[in-house]
């Protein structure tokens, strides 16, 4: 007769347990590359706002590649180091248009209202909030003389608590040198043309890297024209 | 007559368990982190959004400041009057907030587990 009761309580101990949030429904890309449109965050964020998952930055441009290209469009419309707002971006809302904290502030730039009305943006739409954020940065590297102290960047940017300025040193001081680093690769940017295919006189570098510039003059390949000399 | 038993046992055995639920108010203040990181992380930083911060009234969370205290309307729901950053004016955010262990929140279903010394 009492068997059932421990099965029972620990099926409805269970049941009652809160539900562990699926951090991925809310990373998400933008829909075009494009820092013209006018898509909201509303649109693109049917199941709403909340935590993201923060991979490295390498894998947030693989995972959101035209927001990342949209934050480096922004970046050079601004005069801003893309590196550093990829790297800002990264910290506040992992490159994705859904992240969000609970009273609104939204997006890739976790932009507030008062900063995004500031700078005549709206938060809401996701291509003025990657804009107000830049602007936002554009500032605070103007008011720190440069991008040498990442925390003098966190108290204008941030502003916030002591221990979310020191994190966000911490972490946008990673996240930029790692981009800065040798062999990081970053995102040119929506207009950008593709690298151009290997032709001739082009061949890789031996330890990698996009160099296409040949440093000795390649052996002749059998689609070569040969001009006698003297009809040149 | 067995199952109105088996109800009252349940009542009996579940309500202390209510009873001893966690007041979430009381947790420990200082920073949390979400619970995908060790409070080491916080030593070369995490996402914006996974460092929560409780003072024993209000949860910091990014940019929003979320008053709790005095806003709570049932066990785990909250009225909270969130502000954002360089705002004047409060939203009324309804939010949930549990307390799993002594030293965790849970917030809207995100766990966050509390870094002494952070």
């Amino acid at each position: 007769m009492l068997r059932p009761f421990p099965i029972l309580l620990s099926a409805l101990l269970v049941v009652g347990q809160a539900p562990v949030a699926q951090a991925n429904s809310f990373d998400q890309d933008a829909s075009s590359c494009d820092l013209h449109d006018k898509t909201t965050l509303r649109t693109l964020c049917t199941n709403g706002a909340g935590l993201p998952s923060y991979p490295s930055t390498q894998e947030m441009t693989e995972r959101s590649p035209n927001i990342a290209n949209m934050i480096v469009d922004a970046a050079n419309k601004y005069g801003v180091d893309p590196k550093l707002a990829l790297a800002v971006s990264a910290h506040e809302g992992a490159m994705s248009a859904c992240a969000g904290s609970f009273s609104g502030v939204l997006g890739p730039m976790q932009l507030t209202g008062a900063t995004g009305r500031a700078y005549g943006m709206d938060r809401g739409i996701l291509s003025e909030n990657i804009e107000g954020g830049v602007m936002t940065l554009r500032d605070a590297v103007k008011s720190c003389g440069g991008t040498s102290s990442i925390r003098c960047l966190a108290d204008r940017y941030n502003g916030s608590t002591e221990s979310q300025r020191r994190n966000w040193t911490n972490d946008v001081n990673r996240r930029y040198a790692a981009l800065n680093s040798a062999g990081q690769s970053i995102p040119q940017g929506c207009g950008a043309q593709a690298v151009c295919q290997m032709g001739p006189g082009d061949f890789p570098t031996p330890n990698g890297g996009d160099t296409k510039l040949a440093s000795s003059a390649p052996g002749p390949a059998g689609s070569d024209i040969n001009v006698a000399l003297g009809q040149v | 007559m067995a199952s109105r038993t088996i109800l009252a046992t349940l009542a009996v055995l579940i309500s202390p368990a209510i009873a001893q639920a966690l007041d979430p108010l009381k947790a420990p203040q200082g920073s949390y982190v979400a619970s995908t990181h060790t409070c080491a992380d916080l030593d070369h930083g995490v996402g914006a959004l996974e460092l929560a911060e409780f003072d024993g009234d209000a949860i910091t969370v990014g940019a929003s400041t979320c008053e709790i205290a005095g806003t709570r309307h049932a066990d785990d729901a909250f009225e909270a009057s969130c502000t954002e950053r360089g705002s004047s004016s409060p939203v009324i955010t309804p939010m949930k907030i549990t307390r799993p262990s002594s030293n965790a929140l849970s917030i809207n279903g995100t766990i966050y587990n509390f870094c002494p010394g952070k």
